[in-house]
């Protein structure tokens, strides 16, 4: 929540955070009902794997796009630079 | 002035009405499978699904509406009309003369959860500016979860000695009261915070704020993923 807000004006903030939390918290019912399904599909082991594997390329994902002005590999030439006040 | 010293009473005020947010989630996720097989005869599974789905829904949706809701009203406003939906909650949990009250109750908690707890959130951003605004987020979900589980011993406890009918919700009844007296008469607004930080800051205006932090915003939408995640584990843990 830090970052989102670090990254959004502050006249749009309410906003932002607001959605962010929206899909944060789909994932509470979206967990659930995956796992439900994943599991009487699959059986426990193979839901539980899906699921490692979706959460592992949520942060890889976030590697690859995200922009920080410390990051050394794979680092964007067109990174926003959130600017000092 | 911003910044977490300059406002350290009214942030702890906002970090303890937090808790009491907390508190009645806390509550309730831990007695409600008890309540549903020893009470209403319902398999605890189907109880936690749809404790789950019923909650959730509704407390992503209240969070989505605090968006829409700010450029009305002001963050107190917001919080206090909250605290209201959590009223009702501990006494339909009491008096609930089946199951499909229990789910209402659920979805009047999702309300309350989602406008409470993301005002509070919002507020304290408002709040401490940018220099403490990681710390002041990790305080808030701190007190918050710890909360969440002080609340769930409690009301296991009360259970484990009196059953699980009636007697867990009596604290969730003093939270709400507590919460919604300290929300009406202590905390006070951070809006004008806004309008302030506003003329001075350089962050570019977001074309389209659903878009944006959804998908586009490449900063931003990945928070977003990266959240729903998060939060899917712990409903995958939860659900199964």
């Amino acid at each position: 929540m830090g970052l989102v807000a670090e990254n959004t004006h502050p006249s749009q903030r309410a906003e932002t955070l607001s959605i962010f939390r929206f899909w944060r918290d789909s994932g509470y019912v979206i967990g659930a009902l995956l796992a439900g399904l994943l599991a009487d599909a699959f059986g426990l082991v193979i839901a539980l794997l899906i699921i490692a594997g979706l959460t592992a390329a949520a942060g890889i994902t976030a590697h690859f796009r995200m922009c920080c002005t410390l990051k050394k590999w794979w680092r964007d030439d067109d990174c926003v630079v959130i600017p000092a006040y | 002035m911003q910044g977490l010293s300059q406002n350290k009473y009214q942030f702890s005020l906002l970090v303890l009405v937090n808790a009491f947010v907390g508190a009645m989630v806390g509550l309730e996720r831990a007695v409600i499978p008890g309540l549903a097989k020893t009470v209403y005869y319902i398999d605890a599974n189907t109880a936690v699904l749809s404790f789950i789905a019923a909650f959730g829904i509704s407390k992503a949706i209240s969070n989505y509406s605090v968006a829409k809701l700010t450029r009305k009203f002001n963050r107190k406003t917001i919080l206090i009309a909250g605290w209201l939906f959590a009223l009702p909650v501990p006494l339909i949990l009491m008096y609930a003369p089946n199951w499909n009250w229990i789910v209402v109750a659920n979805i009047l908690l999702g309300i309350n959860q989602g406008l409470a707890w993301s005002s509070t959130v919002i507020m304290k951003i408002d709040l401490v500016g940018n220099k403490n605004r990681g710390l002041a987020m990790g305080i808030n979900e701190f007190a918050g979860y710890l909360s969440v589980g002080l609340a769930s011993f409690l009301a296991s406890s009360i259970a484990g000695r009196y059953g699980f009918a009636f007697y867990p919700f009596l604290p969730g009844l003093v939270f709400a009261l507590l919460g919604l007296l300290m929300s009406i008469f202590l905390v006070k607004d951070t809006t004008h915070f806004v309008h302030a930080k506003s003329s001075i800051s350089k962050i570019t205006l977001l074309k389209n704020v659903w878009k944006d932090t959804t998908w586009k915003h490449k900063n931003i939408s990945t928070v977003t993923l990266n959240g729903l995640v998060n939060n899917m584990n712990d409903g995958v843990v939860w659900g199964l």
